[in-house]
C-alpha cells in the first residue's frame, strides 16, 4: 500500500495575549512535532479531548492554516514548498468535512450551489450537466432529488451533514479529513452518518483522517488510531493493538471512561520540560518531571511513555 | 415526585402543537430516574414544566405534577417560589451561560443563603466556602474570589451544582449537565453528582441522550420519543432486554450491542408533521397496519416495566 499522506514533525504555536492591549503574550503549543502517515484506502482515527490539537492538525495538514515547522508530503509532493497558486489545483484531491453542519454551509445558497461550486471551480464537468452530476452525488450520500433546490435551514442536522459530505466528495478527492463530523448529531443520526462514511470510503477508495473525542466512534471507523494529548502524540498504532493493549496511562484512562465508564483523574498542572501528561499521570516518576519521552516502538504500536519498552 | 398524564403545547404561527403528551413518571425517594431521548423529544420541556419555568408560548394542556402531596401546577406562584431551589432545584446544560460573568463565584454561591435563609453576610460566606469544598474544590477560599471566566467548564458546572444543592433540595433535576464537557471532566461531574445524591439522600431526574452515562448512573430509565415516554424499565433490565424497537435501535446506534452498528432508518420528524398512529412507525422495522392507525397505550410487562408498542400485550 502506498502512502497518500506523510507528515513530519509538524509544529504550530499560537500566541495568546492576556488582553487586547498587553504587550507580553504567552505561547500555546497546539502541535508539537507531530508525525503521521496515512496509507492508501486507510482510515486514521485521531482521538483526544478538546484542546489536544486534533483540529489544528487537521487544518494544518490541509494547509488551511500554515504550520510553523515541519513537512507535509501529499502523494509525494512537498506541500509546504509550493506557492499558493501551485497549491490550488491540488486542493481538489484533499477535502474536509467540519463538525458543525449549521455553520459550515452558507445559509444563502441552495444545495445545488453548495455542491456544484467545487465541481465548476475545478472544471470537472461543464455547466449544462452539472445539475445531473450533483443529483448523482446527492443520491450517493442518501439524499433524493427533492433536496437539490433546498436551503440549509430547510434541512435537519443529519441532512446538512450529508450535504457537507457531498460537497467534500464531489471533486473525487483521495484524502478526506473529517473533523468531529458526528459529534453535533443525535445518536440515531450519528450512526447513519458513520455508516455513510464507511460506505463512501469503500466505494471511492478514499483515505481518511477521522477526528473524534469518542473512542467508540474511532473504534468503529478506523484502521489505525492516534491518541493526542496537549499537542503531542502519546500513543499510536493498529486499532486492535490500541484497544486490546493500551500502553499509555492516558489511553487507558480514556478507555476506562468511554468504554467502561469509570475512572478518576487528578488535577492538571504544567511543568516545563516534563512529559506532557506529567500533571495528570498516576504513575509519574522522577524521570518524567525532567524529560519528555519520545514515541517508541514498532510500526504496529508506538507509545511515548517511560513506563514502557526499553527506556 | 409523580408526573401524571402531563401534556404541554406550544403556540406557533400554525396553531398549538403538542410538545409532550401523557407523560407519566414517578421518582421515589433517593431514586435516580434517567430520561433519555434525542434532541427535540421533549425531555427539557418535561423538566421545565415540573418547575413551572416554561416560556410564555407554552401552556400545560392537562396533567398534574405531584410533589410531596401537592400539585405543583395548581399552587400559587408565591408558593412555587419557595419550592424552587429549596425543595426542587435544577442544573442546566450550559455552564458557560448559567453563571453571571460579572459576579464573583462567591457572590453567586452565597446568594441562596442570603435570599432564601436570610443569613448574615459573614455566615453566608462561611457556608458558601464549605459548599465549594464539598463539591471538590481544593482551595475554596481562592475560588470564592474568582470570576466565572477564570474557571474551566467542569469547574463552572461544579459551582452550579454547589448552588443547586445549597438549600438541601429533595429533588435535583439535571438537564444534560455534562454535554459540553470533555470525557474526563464529564465523569468527574457524574461521580460528584452520584456521591451527593447518596450522601444527601436526594432524588434525581437526569436528562440525557447518552446511554453510556445512563448505564452507570440510574435506577430507572424512561425512553422518550416525540413527546411520549415509549418505554420505562429498571436500569439492569433495560440493558438486558429493551422492549420498544426505538430503544433497541438506540442501543445499537450507540455501540452498546457490540461493535456492529445498525442505524435507525429515517430521521426524527418535526413537530408540524408528526405521523399518525404510533409516532415511531415510519422508522420502525416491525411496523404493522395497526401502528399506522392507532397510538399504542402503555402496556405493562412486569413490575417496573411498561412499553408503548403493539408488539406486546394482546
Amino acid at each position: 500500500m502506498g502512502e497518500v499522506l506523510s507528515v513530519r514533525e509538524l509544529s504550530k504555536t499560537y500566541e495568546l495575549k492576556k488582553s487586547v492591549f498587553s504587550i507580553r503574550s504567552s505561547k500555546i503549543r497546539a502541535l508539537d512535532k507531530v508525525s503521521l502517515k496515512v496509507n492508501e484506502h486507510e482510515t486514521l482515527g485521531i482521538v483526544g479531548e478538546s484542546g489536544s490539537g486534533k483540529s489544528t492538525l487537521a487544518r494544518c495538514v490541509l494547509l488551511l492554516e500554515r504550520p510553523d515547522l515541519g513537512e507535509i508530503h501529499f502523494c509525494g509532493v512537498d506541500l509546504l514548498k509550493l506557492k499558493e497558486k501551485e497549491l490550488k489545483p491540488l486542493r481538489r484531491w484533499m477535502q474536509i468535512v467540519f463538525q458543525d453542519p449549521y455553520s459550515s454551509l452558507n445559509p444563502r445558497k441552495r444545495v445545488i450551489d453548495i455542491v456544484s461550486e467545487p465541481i465548476l471551480n475545478f472544471n470537472l464537468v461543464d455547466k449544462g450537466t452539472v445539475r445531473e452530476k450533483v443529483k448523482d452525488i446527492l443520491l450517493s450520500v442518501g439524499l433524493d432529488e427533492s433536496f437539490v433546490d433546498k436551503y440549509p435551514h430547510e434541512m435537519s442536522g443529519g441532512q446538512r451533514q450529508r450535504v457537507a459530505i457531498a460537497r467534500a466528495i464531489c471533486t473525487e478527492p483521495s484524502l478526506l479529513v473529517a473533523d468531529e463530523p458526528v459529534s453535533s448529531l443525535d445518536v440515531s443520526i450519528q450512526a447513519q452518518i458513520l455508516s455513510l462514511f464507511l460506505k463512501i470510503k469503500e466505494e471511492r477508495k478514499l483515505s481518511m483522517i477521522f477526528i473524534s473525542h469518542d473512542l467508540n466512534v474511532i473504534r468503529f471507523i478506523s484502521e489505525r488510531v492516534m491518541v493526542m494529548f496537549k499537542g503531542k502524540i502519546v500513543e499510536e498504532g493498529e486499532k486492535e493493538e490500541i484497544f486490546s493493549n493500551p500502553l499509555h496511562p492516558y489511553t487507558r484512562l480514556l478507555l476506562d471512561y468511554s468504554i467502561r465508564g469509570r475512572g478518576r483523574i487528578r488535577g492538571d498542572e504544567d511543568k516545563e520540560g516534563a512529559c506532557v501528561y506529567y500533571g495528570r499521570c498516576e504513575w509519574r516518576g522522577k524521570r518524567c518531571a525532567n524529560e519528555a519521552p519520545l514515541l517508541y516502538g514498532t510500526e504496529n504500536h508506538r507509545v511515548a511513555c517511560f513506563l514502557e519498552g526499553t527506556y | 415526585m409523580e408526573i401524571r398524564k402531563l401534556s404541554v403545547e406550544v403556540m406557533t404561527e400554525t396553531g398549538f402543537l403538542e410538545v409532550i403528551k401523557d407523560v407519566d413518571l414517578t421518582i421515589d425517594e433517593g431514586e435516580i430516574y434517567s430520561l433519555v431521548g434525542e434532541s427535540g423529544c421533549g425531555k427539557t420541556v418535561t423538566a421545565l414544566s415540573v418547575l413551572r419555568l416554561l416560556g410564555p408560548s407554552f401552556r400545560v394542556k392537562n396533567g398534574s405534577v405531584l410533589f410531596r402531596g401537592r400539585d405543583l401546577l395548581a399552587i400559587p406562584e408565591k408558593e412555587m417560589e419557595k419550592i424552587r431551589g429549596r425543595e426542587i432545584s435544577m442544573v442546566f446544560q450550559e455552564p458557560m451561560t448559567s453563571l453571571n460573568p460579572v459576579l464573583k463565584i462567591g457572590e453567586q454561591t452565597k446568594e441562596m443563603f442570603v435570599v432564601h435563609l436570610g443569613l448574615k453576610k459573614k455566615e453566608a460566606k462561611e457556608r458558601a466556602i464549605e459548599l465549594l469544598k464539598e463539591v471538590g474544590f481544593e482551595n475554596p477560599e481562592k475560588r470564592y474570589h474568582q470570576y466565572p471566566h477564570q474557571l474551566s467548564g467542569g469547574q463552572r458546572q461544579r459551582v452550579l451544582i454547589a448552588i443547586s444543592i445549597s438549600l438541601n433540595p429533595k429533588l435535583i433535576i439535571c438537564d444534560e449537565p455534562t454535554t459540553s464537557l470533555d470525557v474526563a471532566s464529564e465523569w468527574e461531574i457524574l461521580n460528584l453528582l452520584l456521591s451527593l445524591v447518596r450522601e444527601r439522600k436526594m432524588s434525581m431526574l437526569f436528562i440525557t441522550h447518552d446511554l453510556h452515562i445512563v448505564e452507570n448512573l440510574s435506577h430507572k430509565i424512561g425512553i422518550m420519543y416525540l413527546g411520549r415516554i415509549v418505554e420505562e424499565q429498571k436500569k439492569d433490565n433495560f440493558f438486558k432486554k429493551p422492549y420498544h424497537p426505538y430503544s433497541q435501535g438506540l442501543l445499537r446506534s450507540a455501540f452498546m450491542r457490540g461493535e456492529k452498528l445498525i442505524p435507525i432508518k429515517g430521521s426524527v420528524p418535526d413537530l408540524k408533521n408528526v405521523p399518525k398512529g404510533c409516532k415511531f412507525h415510519p422508522r420502525c422495522d416491525y411496523v404493522m397496519d395497526l401502528c399506522m392507525r392507532e397510538e399504542p397505550k402503555p402496556i405493562r410487562i412486569d413490575d417496573g416495566t411498561w412499553v408503548r408498542c403493539f408488539l406486546y400485550g394482546n
